[in-house]
Protein backbone atom coordinates (compact mmCIF):
# COMPACT_ATOMS: atom_id res chain seq x y z
CA UNK A 1 0.00 0.00 0.00
CA UNK A 2 2.53 2.65 0.74
CA UNK A 3 5.93 2.25 -1.08
CA UNK A 4 8.91 3.81 0.44
CA UNK A 5 11.92 3.92 -2.30
CA UNK A 6 15.09 4.82 -1.08
CA UNK A 7 14.40 7.86 0.53
CA UNK A 8 17.32 10.21 2.32
CA UNK A 9 15.98 12.98 3.83
CA UNK A 10 18.02 16.39 5.05
CA UNK A 11 17.26 19.98 6.52
CA UNK A 12 18.52 22.57 4.06
CA UNK A 13 22.14 23.98 4.85
CA UNK A 14 22.77 20.79 7.37
CA UNK A 15 24.88 18.15 5.87
CA UNK A 16 23.89 15.58 7.78
CA UNK A 17 21.11 13.03 6.60
CA UNK A 18 17.99 12.21 8.84
CA UNK A 19 17.57 9.74 6.97
CA UNK A 20 19.13 7.99 4.82
CA UNK A 21 18.05 5.39 1.75
CA UNK A 22 15.16 4.47 3.76
CA UNK A 23 13.41 2.03 1.51
CA UNK A 24 10.42 -0.31 3.25
CA UNK A 25 6.92 -1.68 1.68
CA UNK A 26 3.63 -0.48 4.48
CA UNK A 27 1.03 -3.64 4.06
CA UNK A 28 -2.33 -2.38 3.92
CA UNK A 29 -4.21 -2.80 6.82
CA UNK A 30 -3.02 -3.12 10.36
CA UNK A 31 -0.93 -1.05 12.59
CA UNK A 32 2.89 -0.59 12.50
CA UNK A 33 4.74 1.72 14.98
CA UNK A 34 7.81 3.02 14.43
CA UNK A 35 10.49 2.76 17.03
CA UNK A 36 13.51 4.80 18.01
CA UNK A 37 15.32 7.06 20.31
CA UNK A 38 14.65 10.79 20.22
CA UNK A 39 16.63 12.03 17.06
CA UNK A 40 16.34 8.97 15.15
CA UNK A 41 14.52 9.86 12.48
CA UNK A 42 11.20 9.12 13.83
CA UNK A 43 9.39 12.66 13.47
CA UNK A 44 11.05 12.99 9.71
CA UNK A 45 9.90 9.87 8.71
CA UNK A 46 5.49 10.79 10.06
CA UNK A 47 6.30 13.98 8.36
CA UNK A 48 7.35 12.65 4.89
CA UNK A 49 4.67 10.22 4.58
CA UNK A 50 2.29 13.00 5.14
CA UNK A 51 4.39 15.63 2.54
CA UNK A 52 4.52 18.48 5.35
CA UNK A 53 8.14 17.51 4.45
CA UNK A 54 9.26 16.46 0.89
CA UNK A 55 12.49 13.86 0.55
CA UNK A 56 15.63 14.98 -0.74
CA UNK A 57 16.23 12.03 -2.66
CA UNK A 58 13.82 9.22 -3.32
CA UNK A 59 9.84 8.46 -3.79
CA UNK A 60 6.43 7.57 -1.33
CA UNK A 61 3.99 6.12 -3.33
CA UNK A 62 0.53 5.58 -1.99
CA UNK A 63 -1.27 2.54 -3.90
CA UNK A 64 1.22 3.60 -6.81
CA UNK A 65 1.15 7.34 -6.82
CA UNK A 66 3.37 9.66 -5.87
CA UNK A 67 1.96 11.58 -2.96
CA UNK A 68 4.03 14.38 -3.73
CA UNK A 69 2.23 14.82 -6.73
CA UNK A 70 -1.12 14.74 -5.67
CA UNK A 71 -3.20 17.52 -4.73
CA UNK A 72 -3.54 18.85 -1.08
CA UNK A 73 -6.95 17.71 -1.53
CA UNK A 74 -6.49 14.65 -3.04
CA UNK A 75 -3.71 14.11 -0.48
CA UNK A 76 -6.34 14.79 2.33
CA UNK A 77 -8.87 11.58 0.95
CA UNK A 78 -5.70 9.74 1.34
CA UNK A 79 -3.74 10.15 5.17
CA UNK A 80 -4.42 11.89 7.69
CA UNK A 81 -2.56 13.23 9.91
CA UNK A 82 -2.49 13.66 13.86
CA UNK A 83 0.45 15.70 15.34
CA UNK A 84 2.57 15.53 18.32
CA UNK A 85 0.76 17.35 21.39
CA UNK A 86 1.49 20.49 22.16
CA UNK A 87 1.02 23.27 24.72
CA UNK A 88 -0.56 25.97 22.00
CA UNK A 89 -3.63 24.42 22.39
CA UNK A 90 -6.61 26.30 20.47
CA UNK A 91 -9.91 26.85 22.23
CA UNK A 92 -12.39 25.70 19.58
CA UNK A 93 -15.26 23.84 21.11
CA UNK A 94 -14.45 20.33 20.18
CA UNK A 95 -17.86 19.73 17.92
CA UNK A 96 -16.62 22.58 16.09
CA UNK A 97 -12.88 21.56 16.14
CA UNK A 98 -13.97 18.00 14.84
CA UNK A 99 -16.09 19.82 11.96
CA UNK A 100 -12.78 20.86 10.77
CA UNK A 101 -12.27 17.21 9.62
CA UNK A 102 -14.54 17.53 7.25
CA UNK A 103 -13.23 20.39 4.98
CA UNK A 104 -11.87 17.13 2.89
CA UNK A 105 -14.63 16.18 0.97
CA UNK A 106 -16.32 20.08 0.88
CA UNK A 107 -16.81 22.14 -2.21
CA UNK A 108 -15.76 25.39 -2.82
CA UNK A 109 -15.53 27.78 0.63
CA UNK A 110 -18.94 26.74 2.91
CA UNK A 111 -19.04 24.82 5.91
CA UNK A 112 -20.59 21.76 6.75
CA UNK A 113 -24.15 21.32 6.79
CA UNK A 114 -26.16 19.97 9.84
CA UNK A 115 -26.74 16.82 8.03
CA UNK A 116 -23.17 16.05 7.36
CA UNK A 117 -22.27 17.28 10.51
CA UNK A 118 -24.40 13.63 11.84
CA UNK A 119 -21.13 12.04 11.35
CA UNK A 120 -19.53 13.84 14.03
CA UNK A 121 -21.98 13.25 16.61
CA UNK A 122 -21.86 9.66 15.14
CA UNK A 123 -17.89 8.82 15.51
CA UNK A 124 -18.15 11.26 18.97
CA UNK A 125 -20.48 8.34 20.01
CA UNK A 126 -18.20 5.68 18.86
CA UNK A 127 -15.45 6.99 20.21
CA UNK A 128 -17.16 7.54 23.57
CA UNK A 129 -16.08 11.35 23.72
CA UNK A 130 -20.21 12.58 22.74
CA UNK A 131 -20.02 14.21 26.40
CA UNK A 132 -16.76 16.49 25.30
CA UNK A 133 -18.52 17.97 22.56
CA UNK A 134 -19.21 21.13 24.53
CA UNK A 135 -16.65 21.26 26.37
CA UNK A 136 -13.33 23.76 25.31
CA UNK A 137 -10.64 22.09 23.71
CA UNK A 138 -8.14 24.04 25.93
CA UNK A 139 -10.09 22.25 28.82
CA UNK A 140 -9.23 18.85 28.18
CA UNK A 141 -6.75 16.78 29.41
CA UNK A 142 -3.71 15.57 27.61
CA UNK A 143 -5.29 12.19 26.44
CA UNK A 144 -9.02 13.45 26.05
CA UNK A 145 -7.38 16.27 23.80
CA UNK A 146 -5.28 13.17 22.04
CA UNK A 147 -8.86 10.80 22.11
CA UNK A 148 -10.16 13.91 19.72
CA UNK A 149 -7.78 14.28 17.51
CA UNK A 150 -7.40 10.95 16.65
CA UNK A 151 -11.33 10.50 16.70
CA UNK A 152 -10.71 13.56 13.79
CA UNK A 153 -8.47 11.85 12.00
CA UNK A 154 -11.06 8.84 11.68
CA UNK A 155 -14.19 11.13 10.66
CA UNK A 156 -11.41 12.41 7.86
CA UNK A 157 -12.36 8.98 6.57
CA UNK A 158 -9.08 8.33 4.79
CA UNK A 159 -7.67 4.73 4.32
CA UNK A 160 -4.58 5.57 5.99
CA UNK A 161 -3.76 7.55 9.65
CA UNK A 162 -0.72 8.71 10.40
CA UNK A 163 0.32 9.85 14.23
CA UNK A 164 3.28 11.31 15.44
CA UNK A 165 3.74 9.92 19.09
CA UNK A 166 0.66 10.40 19.87
CA UNK A 167 1.43 9.60 23.39
CA UNK A 168 4.36 11.90 23.98
CA UNK A 169 3.65 14.44 26.83
CA UNK A 170 1.27 11.91 28.19
CA UNK A 171 1.07 10.69 31.52
CA UNK A 172 1.23 6.32 32.07
CA UNK A 173 -2.32 6.38 32.42
CA UNK A 174 -3.54 8.61 29.68
CA UNK A 175 -0.71 6.47 27.88
CA UNK A 176 -2.51 3.95 28.17
CA UNK A 177 -5.55 4.91 27.27
CA UNK A 178 -4.61 6.56 23.78
CA UNK A 179 -2.98 2.79 22.88
CA UNK A 180 -5.86 0.78 24.06
CA UNK A 181 -8.54 3.22 22.28
CA UNK A 182 -5.96 3.12 19.09
CA UNK A 183 -6.02 -0.67 18.87
CA UNK A 184 -9.91 -1.47 19.69
CA UNK A 185 -10.67 1.40 17.04
CA UNK A 186 -8.99 -0.57 14.21
CA UNK A 187 -9.93 -3.98 15.33
CA UNK A 188 -11.30 -4.31 11.72
CA UNK A 189 -7.93 -3.31 10.59
CA UNK A 190 -9.52 -1.34 7.67
CA UNK A 191 -7.47 1.28 8.44
CA UNK A 192 -3.70 1.41 7.84
CA UNK A 193 -2.13 3.05 11.08
CA UNK A 194 0.92 4.54 11.18
CA UNK A 195 2.54 5.91 14.18
CA UNK A 196 5.54 6.62 16.04
CA UNK A 197 6.65 6.03 19.62
CA UNK A 198 10.01 5.72 21.62
CA UNK A 199 8.23 3.14 24.48
CA UNK A 200 8.77 -0.49 22.90
CA UNK A 201 5.99 -1.41 24.94
CA UNK A 202 3.54 0.59 22.66
CA UNK A 203 4.12 -1.59 19.94
CA UNK A 204 4.23 -5.17 21.81
CA UNK A 205 0.79 -3.62 23.12
CA UNK A 206 -0.72 -2.58 19.88
CA UNK A 207 0.49 -5.75 17.78
CA UNK A 208 0.83 -5.55 13.96
CA UNK A 209 4.30 -4.24 12.76
CA UNK A 210 7.45 -2.69 14.06
CA UNK A 211 9.78 -0.47 12.42
CA UNK A 212 12.70 -0.19 14.38
CA UNK A 213 14.55 3.18 13.56
CA UNK A 214 18.49 4.10 14.70
CA UNK A 215 20.86 6.98 13.83
CA UNK A 216 19.00 7.67 10.46
CA UNK A 217 18.52 4.38 9.39
CA UNK A 218 15.96 1.30 9.62
CA UNK A 219 17.73 -1.48 11.25
CA UNK A 220 14.86 -4.05 11.14
CA UNK A 221 11.23 -4.35 10.24
CA UNK A 222 9.07 -7.08 10.55
CA UNK A 223 6.14 -8.93 12.87
CA UNK A 224 6.15 -7.37 16.70
CA UNK A 225 7.27 -10.84 17.84
CA UNK A 226 9.94 -10.97 15.24
CA UNK A 227 11.54 -7.14 16.25
CA UNK A 228 10.90 -6.89 19.79
CA UNK A 229 14.11 -8.72 21.21
CA UNK A 230 16.19 -8.21 23.32
CA UNK A 231 19.26 -8.06 21.14
CA UNK A 232 17.52 -5.94 18.61
CA UNK A 233 16.43 -3.72 21.43
CA UNK A 234 20.01 -3.08 22.86
CA UNK A 235 21.18 -2.31 19.55
CA UNK A 236 18.94 0.84 20.33
CA UNK A 237 18.39 1.28 23.67
CA UNK A 238 21.92 0.16 25.06
CA UNK A 239 22.49 -1.58 27.49
CA UNK A 240 19.56 -0.09 29.92
CA UNK A 241 16.89 -2.40 28.29
CA UNK A 242 15.65 -5.63 30.37
CA UNK A 243 13.25 -8.13 28.71
CA UNK A 244 10.87 -9.41 31.49
CA UNK A 245 9.42 -12.23 30.11
CA UNK A 246 7.95 -13.80 33.44
CA UNK A 247 5.56 -11.61 33.71
CA UNK A 248 2.21 -12.55 32.21
CA UNK A 249 2.08 -9.70 29.27
CA UNK A 250 5.61 -8.77 27.75
CA UNK A 251 7.05 -6.05 29.14
CA UNK A 252 10.23 -4.23 28.38
CA UNK A 253 11.65 -2.88 31.37
CA UNK A 254 14.40 0.00 32.41
CA UNK A 255 17.27 -2.11 34.47
CA UNK B 1 -25.46 21.25 19.34
CA UNK B 2 -24.89 24.25 17.28
CA UNK B 3 -28.19 25.41 17.46
CA UNK B 4 -27.82 27.67 20.24
CA UNK B 5 -24.91 29.09 19.40
CA UNK B 6 -26.81 30.00 15.72
CA UNK B 7 -29.42 31.32 17.30
CA UNK B 8 -27.52 33.40 19.37
CA UNK B 9 -25.06 34.41 16.65
CA UNK B 10 -28.42 35.70 14.48
CA UNK B 11 -29.59 37.72 17.80
CA UNK B 12 -25.96 39.75 17.92
CA UNK B 13 -25.87 40.36 14.38
CA UNK B 14 -29.59 41.61 14.41
CA UNK B 15 -29.49 43.77 17.52
CA UNK B 16 -25.58 44.87 16.37
CA UNK B 17 -27.11 45.91 12.79
CA UNK B 18 -29.91 47.35 14.64
CA UNK B 19 -28.12 49.61 17.07
CA UNK B 20 -25.88 50.92 13.91
CA UNK B 21 -28.62 52.39 12.15
CA UNK B 22 -29.39 54.17 15.44
CA UNK B 23 -25.87 55.27 15.92
CA UNK B 24 -25.61 56.52 11.82
CA UNK B 25 -28.98 58.28 13.01
CA UNK B 26 -27.82 59.31 16.52
CA UNK B 27 -24.22 60.59 13.73
CA UNK B 28 -26.36 62.88 11.96
CA UNK B 29 -28.11 64.46 14.40
CA UNK B 30 -25.21 64.65 17.32
CA UNK B 31 -23.36 67.65 16.77
CA UNK B 32 -22.58 71.30 17.64
CA UNK B 33 -24.95 72.59 15.11
CA UNK B 34 -27.95 71.00 16.55
CA UNK B 35 -30.31 69.61 13.97
CA UNK B 36 -33.60 67.71 14.79
CA UNK B 37 -34.50 64.09 14.48
CA UNK B 38 -37.39 65.71 12.05
CA UNK B 39 -34.50 67.46 9.64
CA UNK B 40 -32.69 64.06 9.24
CA UNK B 41 -35.26 62.05 8.67
CA UNK B 42 -36.86 64.75 5.44
CA UNK B 43 -33.04 64.20 4.65
CA UNK B 44 -33.29 61.11 4.53
CA UNK B 45 -36.19 60.74 2.75
CA UNK B 46 -35.57 63.31 0.04
CA UNK B 47 -37.51 66.26 1.36
CA UNK B 48 -35.39 68.70 2.46
CA UNK B 49 -34.51 71.45 1.43
CA UNK B 50 -31.15 71.50 -0.70
CA UNK B 51 -30.25 74.94 0.00
CA UNK B 52 -31.02 74.83 3.64
CA UNK B 53 -28.29 75.24 6.25
CA UNK B 54 -29.24 71.41 7.74
CA UNK B 55 -29.64 69.89 4.79
CA UNK B 56 -25.60 70.80 3.77
CA UNK B 57 -24.64 70.24 7.33
CA UNK B 58 -25.49 66.35 6.97
CA UNK B 59 -24.71 65.90 2.87
CA UNK B 60 -21.14 68.00 3.41
CA UNK B 61 -19.83 67.23 6.96
CA UNK B 62 -21.79 64.80 8.77
CA UNK B 63 -22.79 62.05 6.53
CA UNK B 64 -18.88 61.74 4.77
CA UNK B 65 -17.65 61.31 8.09
CA UNK B 66 -20.26 59.04 9.75
CA UNK B 67 -19.90 56.82 6.55
CA UNK B 68 -16.41 56.94 6.68
CA UNK B 69 -16.33 55.94 10.60
CA UNK B 70 -18.72 53.09 9.82
CA UNK B 71 -16.17 51.97 7.21
CA UNK B 72 -12.95 52.30 8.71
CA UNK B 73 -14.28 50.26 11.32
CA UNK B 74 -15.11 47.73 9.87
CA UNK B 75 -11.85 47.83 7.80
CA UNK B 76 -9.82 47.59 11.16
CA UNK B 77 -11.47 45.45 13.22
CA UNK B 78 -11.53 42.70 10.11
CA UNK B 79 -8.19 43.17 9.55
CA UNK B 80 -7.84 43.03 13.13
CA UNK B 81 -9.49 39.56 13.52
CA UNK B 82 -8.02 37.89 10.27
CA UNK B 83 -4.04 39.00 11.49
CA UNK B 84 -4.67 37.64 14.62
CA UNK B 85 -6.58 33.99 13.69
CA UNK B 86 -3.53 33.81 10.64
CA UNK B 87 -0.81 34.49 13.31
CA UNK B 88 -1.95 32.39 15.83
CA UNK B 89 -1.88 35.48 18.06
CA UNK B 90 -4.48 37.28 19.94
CA UNK B 91 -2.44 40.16 21.02
CA UNK B 92 -1.79 41.09 17.32
CA UNK B 93 -3.26 44.50 15.59
CA UNK B 94 -3.58 45.36 12.42
CA UNK B 95 -0.33 47.38 11.85
CA UNK B 96 1.49 44.50 12.82
CA UNK B 97 3.13 44.26 9.13
CA UNK B 98 4.27 47.26 9.46
CA UNK B 99 1.54 49.38 7.09
CA UNK B 100 0.62 51.94 9.20
CA UNK B 101 3.98 52.92 9.99
CA UNK B 102 4.23 52.82 5.96
CA UNK B 103 0.82 54.56 5.54
CA UNK B 104 2.38 57.41 7.99
CA UNK B 105 4.97 57.90 5.87
CA UNK B 106 3.44 58.29 2.51
CA UNK B 107 0.85 60.93 4.08
CA UNK B 108 3.74 63.09 6.07
CA UNK B 109 5.77 62.82 2.71
CA UNK B 110 2.75 63.79 0.84
CA UNK B 111 1.70 66.89 3.22
CA UNK B 112 5.81 67.75 3.32
CA UNK B 113 6.64 68.09 -0.72
CA UNK B 114 2.34 69.83 -0.54
CA UNK B 115 0.89 67.32 -3.44
CA UNK B 116 -3.04 67.95 -3.94
CA UNK B 117 -5.29 66.61 -1.03
CA UNK B 118 -6.83 63.37 -2.91
CA UNK B 119 -3.27 62.21 -3.37
CA UNK B 120 -2.22 62.58 0.01
CA UNK B 121 -4.32 59.34 1.12
CA UNK B 122 -3.34 57.35 -2.04
CA UNK B 123 0.22 57.97 -0.85
CA UNK B 124 -0.73 56.83 2.51
CA UNK B 125 -2.14 53.37 0.71
CA UNK B 126 0.86 52.93 -1.91
CA UNK B 127 2.95 53.24 1.48
CA UNK B 128 1.70 51.07 3.49
CA UNK B 129 1.12 48.20 0.77
CA UNK B 130 4.59 49.05 -0.16
CA UNK B 131 5.79 48.32 3.59
CA UNK B 132 3.63 44.94 3.41
CA UNK B 133 5.79 43.91 0.65
CA UNK B 134 9.35 44.79 2.50
CA UNK B 135 7.85 42.89 5.46
CA UNK B 136 7.29 39.73 2.98
CA UNK B 137 10.50 40.02 1.40
CA UNK B 138 12.35 40.37 4.68
CA UNK B 139 10.91 37.28 6.21
CA UNK B 140 11.97 35.00 3.19
CA UNK B 141 15.34 36.36 3.89
CA UNK B 142 14.98 35.22 7.22
CA UNK B 143 14.39 31.34 5.60
CA UNK B 144 12.15 30.58 8.41
CA UNK B 145 8.39 29.85 8.45
CA UNK B 146 7.05 30.03 11.27
CA UNK B 147 4.56 32.86 11.73
CA UNK B 148 6.39 34.81 14.25
CA UNK B 149 8.97 35.82 12.02
CA UNK B 150 6.31 37.74 10.01
CA UNK B 151 5.86 39.95 12.89
CA UNK B 152 9.37 40.02 13.36
CA UNK B 153 9.60 41.40 9.84
CA UNK B 154 6.70 43.68 10.81
CA UNK B 155 8.23 45.21 13.72
CA UNK B 156 11.58 45.69 11.79
CA UNK B 157 9.98 47.30 8.68
CA UNK B 158 7.63 49.30 10.73
CA UNK B 159 10.48 50.50 12.93
CA UNK B 160 12.37 52.14 9.64
CA UNK B 161 9.55 53.26 8.88
CA UNK B 162 9.09 54.97 11.87
CA UNK B 163 12.66 56.41 11.88
CA UNK B 164 12.08 58.11 8.26
CA UNK B 165 9.08 59.86 9.28
CA UNK B 166 11.24 61.62 12.07
CA UNK B 167 13.29 62.51 9.73
CA UNK B 168 10.41 63.75 7.32
CA UNK B 169 9.02 65.63 10.83
CA UNK B 170 12.36 67.07 11.85
CA UNK B 171 13.37 68.71 8.09
CA UNK B 172 9.30 69.54 7.70
CA UNK B 173 8.39 73.01 8.58
CA UNK B 174 7.74 73.71 11.86
CA UNK B 175 4.96 76.35 11.94
CA UNK B 176 2.90 75.27 8.99
CA UNK B 177 3.35 71.77 8.33
CA UNK B 178 4.39 69.98 11.11
CA UNK B 179 1.47 70.74 12.93
CA UNK B 180 -0.38 69.57 9.72
CA UNK B 181 1.48 66.09 9.76
CA UNK B 182 0.83 65.62 13.51
CA UNK B 183 -2.88 66.18 13.56
CA UNK B 184 -3.55 63.87 10.36
CA UNK B 185 -1.86 61.19 11.76
CA UNK B 186 -3.18 61.48 15.29
CA UNK B 187 -6.58 60.59 13.32
CA UNK B 188 -9.80 62.18 12.46
CA UNK B 189 -12.14 62.17 9.88
CA UNK B 190 -12.71 66.06 10.31
CA UNK B 191 -11.34 66.17 6.11
CA UNK B 192 -13.59 63.53 5.34
CA UNK B 193 -15.11 64.47 1.84
CA UNK B 194 -17.95 62.02 0.37
CA UNK B 195 -15.87 60.91 -2.63
CA UNK B 196 -13.18 60.10 -0.17
CA UNK B 197 -15.96 57.32 1.03
CA UNK B 198 -16.72 56.49 -2.53
CA UNK B 199 -13.40 55.35 -2.73
CA UNK B 200 -12.78 53.57 0.37
CA UNK B 201 -16.61 52.13 0.48
CA UNK B 202 -15.62 49.67 -2.60
CA UNK B 203 -12.46 48.40 -1.07
CA UNK B 204 -14.14 47.73 2.21
CA UNK B 205 -17.03 45.90 0.73
CA UNK B 206 -15.33 43.90 -1.63
CA UNK B 207 -12.64 43.32 1.01
CA UNK B 208 -15.21 42.31 3.70
CA UNK B 209 -17.35 40.29 1.37
CA UNK B 210 -13.94 38.07 0.37
CA UNK B 211 -13.33 37.62 4.24
CA UNK B 212 -17.78 36.66 4.81
CA UNK B 213 -17.25 34.21 2.09
CA UNK B 214 -13.92 32.06 3.69
CA UNK B 215 -15.30 32.66 7.05
CA UNK B 216 -15.25 29.51 8.35
CA UNK B 217 -12.07 28.20 6.41
CA UNK B 218 -10.34 30.93 8.19
CA UNK B 219 -10.84 28.30 11.37
CA UNK B 220 -8.71 26.20 9.58
CA UNK B 221 -6.15 28.25 8.90
CA UNK B 222 -5.56 29.25 12.27
CA UNK B 223 -4.73 25.84 13.04
CA UNK B 224 -1.48 26.27 11.41
CA UNK B 225 0.16 24.97 8.58
CA UNK B 226 0.67 21.33 9.45
CA UNK B 227 -2.54 20.62 10.31
CA UNK B 228 -4.61 22.60 7.94
CA UNK B 229 -2.85 21.11 4.88
CA UNK B 230 -3.40 17.79 6.35
CA UNK B 231 -7.00 18.51 6.75
CA UNK B 232 -7.11 19.39 3.02
CA UNK B 233 -6.33 23.45 2.95
CA UNK B 234 -4.18 25.00 1.04
CA UNK B 235 -2.69 27.14 3.47
CA UNK B 236 -0.32 29.08 2.02
CA UNK B 237 -2.47 30.40 -1.04
CA UNK B 238 -5.20 31.12 1.63
CA UNK B 239 -2.76 33.03 4.03
CA UNK B 240 -1.45 34.94 1.30
CA UNK B 241 -5.16 36.40 0.23
CA UNK B 242 -5.73 37.01 3.69
CA UNK B 243 -2.85 39.07 4.64
CA UNK B 244 -2.69 41.04 1.53
CA UNK B 245 -6.96 41.46 1.95
CA UNK B 246 -6.10 42.96 5.39
CA UNK B 247 -3.25 45.34 4.20
CA UNK B 248 -5.73 46.38 2.06
CA UNK B 249 -8.36 47.32 4.43
CA UNK B 250 -5.55 48.53 7.00
CA UNK B 251 -3.97 51.00 4.48
CA UNK B 252 -7.14 52.24 2.91
CA UNK B 253 -8.15 52.82 6.64
CA UNK B 254 -4.76 54.76 7.76
CA UNK B 255 -5.07 56.85 4.18
CA UNK B 256 -8.10 58.55 5.12
CA UNK B 257 -7.96 58.33 8.98
CA UNK B 258 -4.89 58.70 9.90
CA UNK B 259 -3.31 55.83 12.64
CA UNK B 260 -6.27 54.53 15.00
CA UNK B 261 -5.54 52.50 17.63
CA UNK B 262 -6.71 49.30 19.76
CA UNK B 263 -10.38 48.57 17.42
CA UNK B 264 -8.53 45.94 15.64
CA UNK B 265 -7.39 44.76 19.08
CA UNK B 266 -10.60 44.83 20.91
CA UNK B 267 -12.96 44.44 18.55
CA UNK B 268 -12.22 40.69 17.92
CA UNK B 269 -11.66 40.12 21.59
CA UNK B 270 -15.10 41.34 22.84
CA UNK B 271 -16.92 39.24 19.89
CA UNK B 272 -14.94 36.12 20.56
CA UNK B 273 -16.24 36.29 24.59
CA UNK B 274 -19.57 36.68 22.74
CA UNK B 275 -19.68 33.83 20.78
CA UNK B 276 -16.72 31.84 21.04
CA UNK B 277 -13.88 31.44 18.57
CA UNK B 278 -15.56 30.14 15.40
CA UNK B 279 -14.46 32.17 13.07
CA UNK B 280 -17.65 31.66 11.03
CA UNK B 281 -20.00 33.53 13.65
CA UNK B 282 -16.77 36.16 14.59
CA UNK B 283 -16.03 37.41 11.14
CA UNK B 284 -19.61 39.20 10.33
CA UNK B 285 -19.92 40.09 13.95
CA UNK B 286 -16.65 42.04 13.72
CA UNK B 287 -17.90 43.58 11.05
CA UNK B 288 -20.99 44.96 12.59
CA UNK B 289 -19.50 45.79 15.81
CA UNK B 290 -16.41 47.31 14.65
CA UNK B 291 -18.36 49.54 12.63
CA UNK B 292 -20.26 50.44 15.36
CA UNK B 293 -17.62 51.18 17.38
CA UNK B 294 -16.34 53.58 15.43
CA UNK B 295 -19.33 55.43 14.66
CA UNK B 296 -19.66 56.27 18.42
CA UNK B 297 -16.09 56.96 19.05
CA UNK B 298 -16.19 59.57 16.35
CA UNK B 299 -19.50 60.74 17.67
CA UNK B 300 -17.57 61.70 20.99
CA UNK B 301 -14.50 62.94 19.39
CA UNK B 302 -16.75 65.84 18.30
CA UNK B 303 -19.17 66.27 20.58
CA UNK B 304 -17.97 66.75 23.91
CA UNK B 305 -15.07 69.51 23.72
CA UNK B 306 -15.11 72.73 21.38
CA UNK B 307 -12.05 71.20 19.31
CA UNK B 308 -12.24 67.70 18.15
CA UNK B 309 -10.57 65.27 20.33
CA UNK B 310 -8.19 63.00 18.04
CA UNK B 311 -9.78 59.84 17.10
CA UNK B 312 -6.63 57.71 18.92
CA UNK B 313 -7.40 59.21 22.22
CA UNK B 314 -10.88 58.38 22.09
CA UNK B 315 -10.50 54.69 21.08
CA UNK B 316 -7.96 54.76 23.77
CA UNK B 317 -10.05 55.98 26.13
CA UNK B 318 -12.56 53.14 25.35
CA UNK B 319 -10.95 50.37 24.29
CA UNK B 320 -7.53 50.81 27.21
CA UNK B 321 -10.38 50.03 30.08
CA UNK B 322 -12.03 47.55 27.94
CA UNK B 323 -8.88 45.92 27.18
CA UNK B 324 -7.80 45.46 30.90
CA UNK B 325 -10.90 44.16 31.68
CA UNK B 326 -11.18 41.70 29.25
CA UNK B 327 -7.37 40.31 30.47
CA UNK B 328 -8.51 40.49 34.09
CA UNK B 329 -11.44 38.42 34.00
CA UNK B 330 -11.42 36.44 31.04
CA UNK B 331 -7.43 34.87 31.23
CA UNK B 332 -8.41 32.08 29.42
CA UNK B 333 -10.14 34.06 26.51
CA UNK B 334 -6.31 35.60 25.76
CA UNK B 335 -4.16 33.07 25.00
CA UNK B 336 -0.89 34.11 23.89
CA UNK B 337 1.13 31.82 21.45
CA UNK B 338 4.67 31.75 19.96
Amino acid sequence: MIEIKDVTFSYVNESRNVLERISINVPKGGITTVLGLNGSGKTTFIKLLVNLLKPSMGTIKVNGYSIASMSIKERSKMISYVSQLTKNDHDFIVFDYLSFSLANCLGGFRAPTSKEEEKILEYANKFKIADLLSKRLSNLSGGERQIVSICGAFIQNTPIIVLDEPTSALDLKNQSIVIKAIKEWNRSKEKTIILSSHNPNHALSLGGNVILLDDSKIIKNGSVEDIITVENLKQVYGDIIDYAKNIKHNIIAIK
Amino acid sequence: MNKNVEKKYFTLLIISIVLLICVVLLALIIGRFSISIKDVVNFIVGKSDSNSLNHNVILKLRLPRTLMALFVGCALSLSGIVYQETFQNRLVSPDILGVSSGASVGIALGLLVGVPVIFISLMGFVFGILSMISTLLLAKVFYNKTPMILILSGVIVGGFMTSILSIIKSIANADTILPTITYWLLGSFDKTEISDVFIIAPIVVISATIFVVIKWKINLISLGEEEATTKGIDYKKYRLVIICVATLLTASAVAFSGVVGWVGLVIPQIVRIMIGRNTKYTIPLTITFGALFMVIADIISRSFFQAEIPLSAVTGFIGVPIFVLILTFKKTEVNVRD
